[in-house]
């Protein structure tokens, strides 16, 4: 096993408040919540039981609740439909990574419900076809309005659902001003350039 | 090859600023003593950034090298490693698909500008290609397809752009089976990241023009541009590309370069996103990459 003070980016040192703070912020970055339908969540899930083990090496075992290191991220689609077996297979093999097996499992079937949508979807979105997986969800909330797990699907494609938060660009620039300076600042850079 | 894969230069730190400029300046540099005083021409800042995606040592010290450009002053530069030279190989061979791209699409003067272009860098092309054969024929296949949906006029955006991201997803030539797959993952999401926010950056040009464009029927425009609604739904779409590749980033043990890479997709593509979608890339470009 690794060092655990690496792992958890801390100095040897560190007391226990900030052994904790760094857990925490490690947690938050590699919840299996951020990785839903994400390619690599299996990966961010060993970093969590890496973060997890070396945090209790270094607590001796002491619980936290607030962690969350084994749920599975995919647990949100195991549902029961009277839709036959079939759906499930698919479903099954999405879960294992077998997207192209499962896309041509679904083209084979003839009726197009919710679910042929939603699985769509789903492996659109495994792949990273982002904007198809939005279309394909949003015909089968349309299809199968009450079902929850397509809204939440559906949901999961609009803004602000991704780990990362956007990072805007400041000033929207129409500033004259600032312009002025910064040309002055170039020049100052090609005097320098040969410093 | 594109220009959109940027740091935001008031978010990096001096130190990390002079590695990205040396990183430049070294690439240039390797595909002059590879490839010819010419092939200098062809570098640039998407490719900078796979540098520092693949390479993992620090660089004791930096060599001086001479710059057309700024001809009076030695410019620091990498020194020659082998990733630098994979990397110089690769901007051949993806600058030679691009303009062999143009040359078959594009109009009148630009297709004959892509032709004459292909003429002069034909060599370098041979050359890289015969190096790195199986690259050269990832980006051979995935062209053809790319070509394929739009003699088709595919209707969506996704599979023209899986047929350009899995260009950049090819160029990961590492061994361990979890490293490349986190970073499979981070340049497939560049990629469609990059063929997303091209298609949007030229999308006036090719309606006025009559060019393809795959937003052309997505969105079915005729002469219009996007509405606000449509170009809020593209928006949400390319950030998903971009935190995908943030998501997978934070999986990548890359050491020294971290910062520099964090900088790139947390600040500069949103960033060249907002400008772009804005329209004012081009206008603003040289303030945003200031004297990098």
């Amino acid at each position: 096993m690794k060092d655990p003070y690496e792992i958890l980016g801390v100095s040897r040192g560190a007391s226990e408040e900030e052994i904790k703070k760094a857990y925490r912020e490690l947690v938050r970055k590699y919840h299996p919540d951020k990785y839903t339908d994400n390619p690599l969540a299996d990966l961010a899930q060993e970093k969590m039981k890496e973060i997890n083990e070396a945090y209790d090496a270094l607590t001796k075992g002491s619980s936290d609740p607030s962690r969350g290191g084994n749920s599975n991220p995919y647990s949100g689609y195991r549902q029961n439909t009277a839709q036959g077996e079939r759906y499930e297979d698919i479903r099954r093999m999405i879960q294992m990574g077998q997207l192209d097996a499962a896309e041509s499992a679904l083209d084979s079937r003839g009726s197009r419900t919710g679910e042929w949508y939603f699985l769509r979807g789903v492996i659109a979105k495994q792949r990273g076809w982002l904007d198809e997986a939005k279309q394909n969800f949003t015909i089968a909330v349309n299809l199968a309005p009450n079902n929850m797990e397509y809204r939440s699907a559906l949901s999961s494609c609009g803004v602000g659902a991704y780990p990362y938060r956007g990072q805007t660009y400041g000033n929207n620039g129409q500033d004259q001003c600032c312009d002025l300076c910064t040309s002055l600042l170039c020049m100052n850079c090609l005097c320098n350039c040969c410093r | 090859m594109f220009g959109y894969v940027l740091p935001l230069k008031k978010r990096l730190r001096e130190e990390e600023f002079h590695r990205y400029r040396a990183a430049y300046c070294g690439l240039c540099q390797s595909l002059k003593e590879q490839y010819g005083g010419h092939c200098r021409f062809l570098v640039n800042y998407d490719m900078t950034f796979l540098y520092f995606l693949l390479s993992r040592e620090k660089e004791e010290q930096f060599s001086t090298c001479f710059c057309p450009a700024r001809p009076f002053c030695k410019r620091p530069c990498m020194p020659h490693s082998d990733v630098l030279e994979y990397t110089a190989d690769l901007t051949v061979l993806l600058s030679w698909w691009k303009l062999a791209d143009a040359g078959q699409d594009g109009h009148g003067l630009k297709s004959l500008g892509a032709r004459l272009a292909m003429l002069l860098y034909r060599r370098a092309y041979r050359r890289a290609a015969a190096k790195r054969p199986r690259e050269d024929g990832i980006f051979r296949t995935r062209l053809d397809r790319l070509h394929k949906l739009e003699g088709e006029k595919c209707p969506g955006i996704d599979p023209p752009a899986d047929a350009f991201a899995s260009m950049l997803k090819a160029c990961a030539p590492v061994k361990d089976e979890r490293e490349r797959r986190i970073l499979e993952t981070l340049l497939y999401h560049v990629g469609r990241y990059l063929y997303l926010v091209d298609a949007l950056e030229d999308l006036p040009k090719d309606l006025k023009t009559d060019s393809y464009n795959p937003l052309r029927y997505r969105y079915h425009l005729t002469d219009q541009g996007l509405t606000s609604e449509d170009l809020a739904e593209l928006r949400d779409s390319i950030e998903g590309s971009i935190s995908l590749a943030a998501s997978a980033l934070e999986l990548l043990e890359a050491g020294e370069n971290t910062e520099i890479l964090h900088n790139i997709i947390y600040f500069g593509l949103p960033a060249v996103l907002e400008s772009v979608s804005s329209g004012s890339f081009r206008k603003r470009r040289s303030k945003h990459e200031g004297s990098l």
